[in-house]
This record gives C-alpha cells, sequence and structure tokens, in this order.
C-alpha cells in the first residue's frame, strides 16, 4: 500500500511543479523548482526500499531487514543544500523585483 | 603501504584545505583589504604549489584518500589521478591570472565585500568535484561550484544581473533535481554510489542483480544534466546571457573552470565508470553508443550553431559566449568517436584535453580583454571600437594569439589539439566512412567559422582607423600584463608541445583506465 501511495504523491509533485514552472509569474515559476527540489528528495527516499525497521545494529535477531539507511543520510544533506539555493532564489527575486519592478516573465524577458 | 604512501595520499586533500582555509581567512579579515589581497594571493600560490607537486606524483598511478579511513565502498573516497590533477592545474592557473586582473579591476569595497572569499570558495567547489570518487558526493560539490557561481555572476546585481543570474540558478536548480533522480536511480539499481565499485559492479550486471537498460536510461540523464552544465546544443541558451551579464572575470572563470568540470564528470562518469559494463544488452544498443550517438548530434549542432551565431553577434561578450559553445562543441567531438569505437579512446581523449587545456587558457584571457576593453571605453560593442591595435599593443597582441589559438594555428597551443582530431579518423582505420568523413566535414566546416568570427573580431576591432572612442580612452598596463601570462603561457605551450605531452598522454590513459581506478580505490587500503 505505501509504495503505491508514494508513487501518486510523488507523480502529483512532479506534476505540480512542472505546473507552475511553467506559469508566467516568477513566484510562482520559483516555487515550482523548489516543489521539483522536494519531490526529487521524496523520490530518493523510496529509493532505499520502504519495507524494514529502523536501522539499528543488534546481536539478536540480525535476520529482521531493515531500510537502507544511507538514502536517508544523502537527503538531509540535499535538503540541506537546498535550503541555501532557496534562500537565495528568494532573496535574487527580490532584486529583480525592486531592478524590474515586475516579476511577469514575459514583460522581463520579453515575448519570443 | 608503507607510511611514505600514507603521507602522499594525506597530501591529497591538501588542495582542497588551502583553498578552504584561504576562503575563510579572507572572510574574516574584511576590515583591512591588503590583508585580504595577500591573504588571497598567497593562498593561490600555495594552491598552485600543492596541484603541480601532487600532479607529478600521480603519474605512475593514482593516490586514493579515504575519510576518516572508511575503507572504499562504504566511506567516501578521494580519487587523484594525473586527469583530474592536469585539469586542477589548469584551473589554478586560470584562477591565478583572473585573481591578478581582479584586484586591480574590482572596485575595493566589493573587494573587501567578499569578492576573494567566493573565488577561493568556488575553488573550493571545483577542486571536490574533480578530486571526489563518490557519485553523490560529486552532486555536492556541484553544488558548492555552482552556489558560489550564483553570487558571483549576480555580484553587482544590476538589472542586466539578475535577470540572467534568475535563468541561470533556475535552470541549474532544476538540473540539480534531475542529478539527484537519476543518482537515486543508479543507487537503487546498483546498491553503490563509490565510482570505482559502480564500475566494478556494472562489469559483473549478473552477480549483483544489476538490469542494464534502467543504468542506460538513469545515465542518460546524467547525460543531460552534464550537457546543460557544459553548454552544449540545446541547453546552451544560458550561455550567451549569462557572460555578457556577469563581470568579465567571472565569465573568464565560468568558461575556463566551472564549464569544464561539467566536461570532466561526463568523461570521469562515461569513460572510467561505464565502460567495464559495457555490455550490449538492448540489441545492438550499449551505454556508451547511446552516448556517443547522441553526444555527437549535439556537439556538431554546437560547432555549426555556435560558429553561425557568433559570426552575427555586435557584442564581443556575445560573440565569445557563442565562440564558447562552438569550441566545447570541438571538445565534445572527439569523445563521441572515443565512445563509439573503443580503438581510438587514447587519441579521441589526447585531443579532448588539449583542446580543454587550450580553450580554457584562451577564452579566460579573451574574456579579461573584453574587460578590459568595457572598463576602459565603456562599451563592448564591435560598432564602437576600431583601431586597438595601434591604441594598445599588448591588449591586441595578447587578443590576436588567444583568437589563433582557438582557431588552431601554428605554433601556438591550440593547434596541437586540431591536428590531434584531423588525424584521428586517419589512424583508426576499422572507423566507419560514414562517421569519419562527417567528422572532418564538421571540423573543417567549424574550424572555418572560428576562422570568419575570429577575423571579424580582428578587423573590425583591431585594425582599421582608431575610433573617437577608444582614442579617448587609456588602458591600465597592470590589466594588459596579466593578459601577456595567459599569452606566454599559450605559445610556450605550443612551442614546447612535447615536454608537456607525456603529461597529457598519461591524463588520458588514466581517464579511460577503469581497472586502475576499480584497483586503486577498492584493493589498496
Amino acid at each position: 500500500m505505501t509504495p503505491l501511495i508514494l508513487a501518486l504523491i510523488l507523480g502529483s509533485l512532479f506534476s505540480l511543479g512542472t505546473f507552475l514552472l511553467l506559469r508566467r509569474d516568477l513566484l510562482k515559476a520559483i516555487l515550482g523548482v523548489i516543489i521539483l527540489g522536494q519531490a526529487a528528495n521524496v523520490y530518493l527516499i523510496t529509493m532505499g526500499g520502504l519495507s524494514g525497521t529502523v536501522p539499528v545494529l543488534s546481536t539478536s535477531n540480525s535476520s529482521v531487514s531493515i531500510t537502507d539507511p544511507l538514502v536517508q543520510a544523502l537527503v538531509l544533506t540535499a535538503i540541506v543544500i537546498s535550503l541555501g539555493t532557496t534562500a537565495f532564489v528568494l532573496v535574487l527575486l527580490l532584486r529583480v523585483y525592486d531592478e524590474h519592478g515586475t516579476l511577469d516573465i514575459d514583460r522581463l524577458w520579453g515575448q519570443l | 603501504m608503507s607510511t611514505s604512501t600514507s603521507i602522499v595520499s594525506h597530501a591529497l586533500v591538501l588542495p582542497l584545505l588551502i583553498a578552504l582555509l584561504t576562503a575563510s581567512l579572507t572572510l574574516l579579515s574584511r576590515q583591512s583589504l591588503k590583508l585580504t589581497i595577500s591573504l588571497s594571493l598567497l593562498g593561490t600560490c600555495a594552491y598552485v604549489a600543492s596541484i603541480i607537486s601532487l600532479l607529478f606524483s600521480v603519474q605512475h598511478g593514482p593516490l586514493v584518500y579515504q575519510f576518516s579511513a572508511w575503507p572504499a565502498p562504504y566511506g567516501i573516497s578521494f580519487v587523484a589521478d594525473s586527469f583530474a590533477l592536469l585539469l586542477l592545474c589548469i584551473t589554478a592557473i586560470v584562477t591565478a591570472g583572473v585573481l591578478l586582473y581582479s584586484i586591480t579591476t574590482v572596485d575595493e569595497s566589493k573587494q573587501k565585500f567578499s569578492y576573494h572569499s567566493l573565488l577561493h570558495f568556488m575553488l573550493f567547489g571545483v577542486t571536490g568535484a574533480l578530486l571526489t570518487g563518490d557519485l553523490f558526493n560529486l552532486f555536492v560539490w556541484f553544488e558548492v561550484t555552482l552556489m558560489t557561481s550564483y553570487v558571483l555572476v549576480t555580484f553587482y546585481s544590476t538589472s542586466k544581473q539578475t535577470k540572467a543570474g534568475m535563468t541561470y540558478v533556475v535552470l541549474n536548480l532544476i538540473g540539480g533535481a534531475f542529478m539527484l533522480i537519476s543518482i537515486g536511480g543508479i543507487y537503487a539499481t546498483t546498491g553503490t554510489l563509490n565510482l570505482a565499485d559502480l564500475s566494478y559492479r556494472l562489469s559483473h550486471p549478473d552477480l549483483y542483480n544489476i538490469s542494464i537498460p534502467s543504468v542506460i536510461l538513469f545515465s542518460m540523464i546524467l547525460f543531460v544534466v552534464f550537457a546543460l552544465k557544459s553548454g552544449l546544443v540545446p541547453l546552451h541558451f544560458w550561455v550567451p546571457l549569462v557572460y555578457q551579464a556577469a563581470p568579465s572575470p567571472i565569465s573568464a572563470l565560468l568558461s575556463g573552470v566551472v564549464k569544464k568540470v561539467g566536461l570532466y564528470a561526463m568523461i570521469r562518469i562515461f569513460f572510467t565508470v561505464f565502460p567495464s559494463g559495457d555490455s550490449a544488452p538492448l540489441g545492438e544498443f550499449s551505454i556508451l553508443t547511446i552516448f556517443g550517438i547522441s553526444l555527437f548530434v549535439l556537439s556538431a549542432t554546437s560547432i555549426i550553431f555556435g560558429g553561425i551565431s557568433a559570426l552575427s553577434q555586435d557584442n564581443i561578450d556575445n560573440l565569445l559566449a557563442y565562440s564558447s559553445i562552438s569550441q566545447m562543441g570541438f571538445i565534445m567531438l572527439p569523445l563521441s568517436l572515443a565512445a563509439l569505437f573503443p580503438s581510438i579512446r587514447e587519441m579521441a581523449l589526447i585531443a579532448t584535453i588539449i583542446l580543454t587545456l587550450n580553450h580554457s587558457l584562451a577564452k579566460a584571457s579573451l574574456f579579461l580583454a573584453s574587460g578590459c576593453i568595457k572598463n576602459a571605453i565603456g562599451s563592448a560593442n564591435l560598432s564602437d571600437l576600431g583601431g586597438l591595435s595601434r591604441h594598445s599593443p599588448i591588449l591586441s597582441i595578447s587578443v590576436f594569439v588567444s583568437i589563433f589559438s582557438l582557431v588552431g594555428l601554428p605554433p601556438v597551443f591550440g593547434f596541437f589539439g586540431k591536428l590531434h582530431l584531423l588525424i584521428l579518423p586517419l589512424n583508426a582505420e576499422p572507423i566507419q566512412t560514414m562517421y569519419s568523413s562527417l567528422f572532418v566535414l564538421i571540423l573543417l566546416l567549424g574550424t572555418v567559422l572560428s576562422f570568419l568570427y575570429a577575423i571579424r573580431l580582428w578587423n573590425t576591432g583591431f585594425w582599421g582607423a582608431i575610433s573617437s572612442t577608444v582614442s579617448d580612452s587609456t588602458i591600465p598596463v597592470q590589466n594588459q600584463y596579466v593578459l601577456l601570462f595567459f599569452t606566454i603561457l599559450l605559445i610556450s605551450l605550443g612551442i614546447g608541445f612535447e615536454h608537456i605531452s607525456p603529461l597529457i598522454e598519461s591524463a588520458s590513459r588514466s581517464a579511460i583506465d577503469s581497472s586502475g581506478y576499480i584497483e586503486a580505490v577498492l584493493y589498496h587500503r
């Protein structure tokens, strides 16, 4: 059951991110990028396998399968990185608004 | 292992520590600009020295450093082979030149702000990305490099820079998400992130229950990310935008150093890691044939598209940016042949490495020259320039040497790159005629295009009557001397080519030596 729910959540996160990325409002586009990044993190978590217990080393019942802890460490790193980039991109967004007075992508980059 | 070897492998983290220490110290010494600059220069000298000494100590085999002494597949390993160190060497040289140029041109208040520490953090990121032997760690170092480059691109936060910076950041964030997806996929299918272990497991797919088609899928996502970072057509559109908006020394660094990180990662992943598992699971297609064919198409398009676009540019920075797209195509084209035909792999890698070194030096020098022109004259449009060769001879000589090194005329360094490209199809008999004739055709067409834009840049900007905007300005001599440093390097590398060709050959051998890489990382504890 969990894999199905997670797959659905992942699918909707990726589609929401892509949808927002294609908006004309720069703020929405950036929110889309951030959601895409988080969706990638959730996806990475699922790559470690979902069945299994907490990864605690024990001498007894070593036959119990454990969830791969490595991907969780990876995702922690990725979350920290995305925190930094999110902060930067939001400040940059503010600077773009200060310089140009608009966040409309069509008006910023011109109609192609 | 003997103690002396382990001391040498500890020296492997030295460049990393030097860059990190310099970055932190320059951040702390913000009160005094003189102290900041001297620390920054000192740090760069130490960095260059450590890289060069490491370069000579890895000529007989790669050095490996296991962090916290965790053995290879479990911990994070750092691997230094002559390929990574040769690229780091050019990184160090370009960064040193850019730093010398920046000291005299960047505003003092800005230098005080955080310019030097950002430069060193970028160096830190590039060093990590080139030395790491772990796929996820590579992602982290990419992000470290990119984070500093975001700040440096938008350094003055003018209206142009904020806009270009936004494009750059958003594109790289999407690239980063895709890289995570592909890394997660590779981990799920192979069960490892260590590059050497990955290479070993791919050579025994049945033993580890690896489905090669999924590895192909994820490696192609990785390929797209690297193509985005190195600006190949059709993922090139950020290049002119960013290079024109960023401060000139930063454009020099981006084209000379940061773009090369994407190239390095591509070579490392596709030529060191994947060949060992290069069986053909999908009919005739294996990882490397799919990679080779895609790369051939992308790089051929880049050469032609970049060349034609560069011809029609009026702004020097735009011209250089489009030329950079075209040159990236020249650098990648031999790689595609190397992927398709294993017999010429080493020769193709030699051509790629020479062209990479040449492009880093020449493009950095050209961007710095464009910065000199912009600072003094206030415009980098060819229509405002003219007669620069009589007005400032030193600048003109260095521009002349750099553009003709890009085109590949003797006796400059770039000539040997083009020479190795052209003899590639001759030396490899088994190459199918379709590929070799297409290869030569694209090569000649691209070279003619680069010759044309080089001549156009030279004729309109540097020859002819001195325009009024040029005659009213003076270009500071100390800036021109930095350019002369690149010029002398390009000429002496060209004339003394036989002396550095052993370094290049050993670099290309180590780039394709999967078994040596595996052995060094997994078995030498």
